[in-house]
């Protein structure tokens, strides 16, 4: 059985996903899959900052994710 | 002979046209190195106490640094310098480009303007000879008409151009200098000295830069920074100009929206980098020799009204403060509007700020339709914003008012006002939160300029158990991540610690996105190995560090003759009232968590309990004359 999660990906993580897709995806995953393995999945290492699930931040990286999950992931940026 | 830097200076006197060559001598560019802690040397010197910041007797000094010209990233910078028409206080401004690198090749490595022209004039410096030109033509063009005029009556496209724009002509409070159209000395006004000093700009030729001491050393280092942009945390930047950190700042409840309401902003997502790089982003640009790359350039129309390359693109800041700040989600009207300051020379940062200060005003009631002479000053409203920008820049309408800054508009319209002013010594709070990043909040208050984000490392770099950069940081001696939203004595530490490596940048004049603590392109051993490669001198980090503490303490001299105080290290009071919505729903910088954390800087300082330097300090740091200046 399979599941879908929306991530949208900001910074350099856009890399990961194809361009047109201008950081946004649906991703299946296995059911009962956790942040871990959709990171790994989607080939994301090093320097996480943030991650939020469903608008709440989520340090948490076994948590286990739903069907419909939206996922948001932030690489340590900086600006001015 | 000297490395890197000319070991000139060029004092010009306005009033009577007469120019003097200095040469202070190696001791001296190695004691301060350029910048902010030249400029505060010579404001400190020259100036007399209680000078009017718009009268001839303020002394304006565009300095580079030791290193600046020298092939490798992020040492192009000028420094601005002098007391801020805006805060009363010292004023600091840096900008790069490609005009401070010429600069160097025109042959100086400061200029220092006194006096008032009678006239307009313009500076032209080249391959060392420098004249005062008339400018009486250029009086009231835009910045792109200006700099072309200039290339085309000096017949070379290579001269480069800083000026000060209309604005600076109409000496708004918060007018600045601009080079190539679209690189900005932003903050504190140093446009509007410009302007007071009949002043329009200086434009700038050189055919040959010094020579740096050991190119072999510096090319491995620059070959070092192109291998490993792609893994530095700057490279954000590269990919999404500044306004790469615009979608985390939002998730955290860290973007101030609507007047600092709340930190959290629902139209962000038309504001971030990343869409900004999807839609209207034309190209990356540089500064001389840089290989990040983070300027912006953008190609867009906003209601009939083109938004041209030539003026670059909008910065993080910007997007907030003409965004957000003001609840605009329009990405074309705040690029229209970062036009209009480029154009007419405004900072992004305090004309988004006063807007926003002013729509709130509005919506509570304490200015009308019949103050704004009928622009529904609401939030939200795009096109209001731009309409604020374009009367500001030309001190026309309501604008006219607004051109005095939020502090002085407050002041004028009473107690209401002044607790929706979100102002540090009249100096409008940059776009990242106190609330989310508790040191800065400290760093915020006590900076001399006022409040800025650019003087310190924020907070997350040393928080939780992010251990993205802790080698670099260990090398301040900074080994201990603190708590998230902590302001305890490590954690006052790492700002002071940073504050004085910021400062040294800002000194040696180094961009502070390509060196720094943690992220940068390069660390602080890597600042190091650079400024022995240019400039030959064996130096230490503990020698640098120095630069940039004895910078710090000229600031905090020159404003303890202003006659500021502990007093004014304060923090405005709307941030002691609760955000509203999003992630920093309920959260509040107390003043009394302000007053204890300035008792442990101000001893960490070596100042006294009013933020005063000691004079065994200023005797530690070797600027025991500044202690006569100040009449310790």
């Amino acid at each position: 059985m399979t599941m879908t999660v929306h991530v949208k990906l900001y910074s350099r993580f856009r890399r990961h996903l194809p361009k047109e897709a201008q950081g946004e995806a649906n991703v299946e995953l296995p059911e009962g899959a956790t942040l871990a393995r959709l990171l790994d999945q989607l080939n994301i290492s090093g320097r996480v900052q943030l991650v939020s699930v469903n608008d709440e931040p989520e340090p948490d990286r076994d948590r286990i994710l739903q069907q419909g999950d939206n996922v948001r992931i932030f690489p340590f940026v900086v600006g001015g | 002979m000297p490395y890197g830097y000319t070991g000139k200076v060029l004092h010009v006197d306005l009033t009577t046209g007469k120019m003097e060559v200095e040469e202070p001598g190696e001791g001296f560019f190695r004691k301060y190195m350029g910048g902010s802690a030249l400029g505060s040397y010579y404001a400190l010197k020259l100036m007399p106490a209680g000078t009017d910041a718009l009268g001839p007797d303020n002394v304006l000094v565009l300095s580079l640094g030791v290193t600046t010209g020298a092939a490798i990233s992020g040492q192009s910078r000028v420094t601005a310098t002098a007391k801020s028409p805006l805060t009363g206080a010292i004023g600091d401004a840096q900008a790069g480009g490609f005009w401070p690198a010429e600069a160097k090749g025109a042959g100086y490595d400061a200029l220092v303007f006194t006096g008032k022209a009678e006239k307009p004039v313009y500076l032209w410096i080249s391959d060392g000879q420098a004249e005062l030109r008339d400018a009486s033509h250029l009086w009231g063009k835009v910045t792109g008409e200006v700099d072309a005029a200039i290339k085309q009556e000096l017949g070379d496209e290579k001269v480069q151009v800083l000026q000060c724009g209309p604005a600076g002509e109409k000496q708004v409070r918060y007018a600045c200098i601009i080079n190539m159209s679209n690189r900005a000395n932003g903050r504190t006004g140093m446009g509007a000295v410009m302007g007071s000093k009949n002043l329009k700009a200086v434009a700038v030729r050189g055919h040959k830069r010094p020579e740096v001491a050991d190119r072999k050393a510096l090319a491995a280092l620059a070959r070092w920074g192109a291998q490993n942009l792609e893994d530095s945390g700057v490279y954000g930047m590269t990919l999404n100009g500044t306004a790469d950190v615009l979608g985390y700042q939002n998730e955290v409840g860290g973007l101030p929206t609507r007047n600092w309401e709340s930190g959290s902003f629902e139209g962000y997502e038309a504001l971030t980098g990343e869409v900004m790089t999807d839609t209207i982003l034309k190209e990356g640009d540089t500064c001389y020799a840089c290989v990040v790359r983070c300027k912006r350039v953008v190609e867009t129309e906003w209601q009939g009204h083109k938004v041209e390359p030539l003026y670059g693109g909008p910065e993080y800041e910007t997007l907030a403060t003409l965004g957000s700040y003001c609840g605009v989600s329009d990405l074309d009207a705040v690029a229209y509007a970062n036009q209009l300051c480029n154009m007419y020379g405004l900072d992004t940062i305090s004309a988004g700020a006063t807007v926003a200060f002013a729509m709130d005003c509005f919506e509570q009631g304490l200015i009308g339709l019949e103050d704004t002479g009928g622009v529904d000053l609401r939030f939200g409203n795009a096109e209001a914003m731009v309409q604020m920008v374009e009367q500001i820049a030309q001190r026309e309408g309501f604008g006219n008012v607004l051109a005095e800054g939020t502090g002085r508009v407050a002041r004028r319209l009473g107690p209401e006002a002044e607790k929706l002013a979100v102002v540090v010594k009249n100096h409008d709070l940059p776009a990242h939160m106190p609330e989310v990043k508790r040191s800065l909040g400290l760093i915020y208050a006590v900076n001399p300029f006022g409040a800025d984000h650019q003087s310190s490392e924020h907070d997350p770099a040393y928080e939780g158990d992010f251990d993205g950069y802790r080698e670099r940081l260990a090398q301040l001696d900074l080994l201990e991540q603190q708590p998230e939203f902590s302001l305890s004595p490590e954690k006052i530490r790492f700002a002071l610690y940073t504050e004085q490596f910021y400062s040294l940048l800002d000194s040696i004049n180094v961009c502070q996105f390509v060196y720094g603590p943690a992220w940068h392109l390069y660390g602080p051993n890597q600042l190091v190995e650079m400024a022995r490669a240019v400039t030959g001198w064996d130096l230490s980090l503990w020698e640098l560090m120095k630069v940039g503490e004895r910078r710090l303490n000229l600031m905090r001299a020159f404003n303890t003759r202003e006659g500021f105080g502990r007093e004014d290290d304060v923090l405005p009071p709307k941030l002691a009232k609760p955000r509203k919505g999003g992630p920093s729903e309920g959260m509040t910088f107390e003043p009394e968590e302000l007053e204890r954390a300035k008792d442990i800087y101000y001893g960490m300082c070596g100042w006294d309990q009013q933020g005063v330097p000691t004079r065994a300090k200023l005797e530690e740091l070797s600027i025991d004359w500044v202690a006569e200046a100040i009449g310790l």
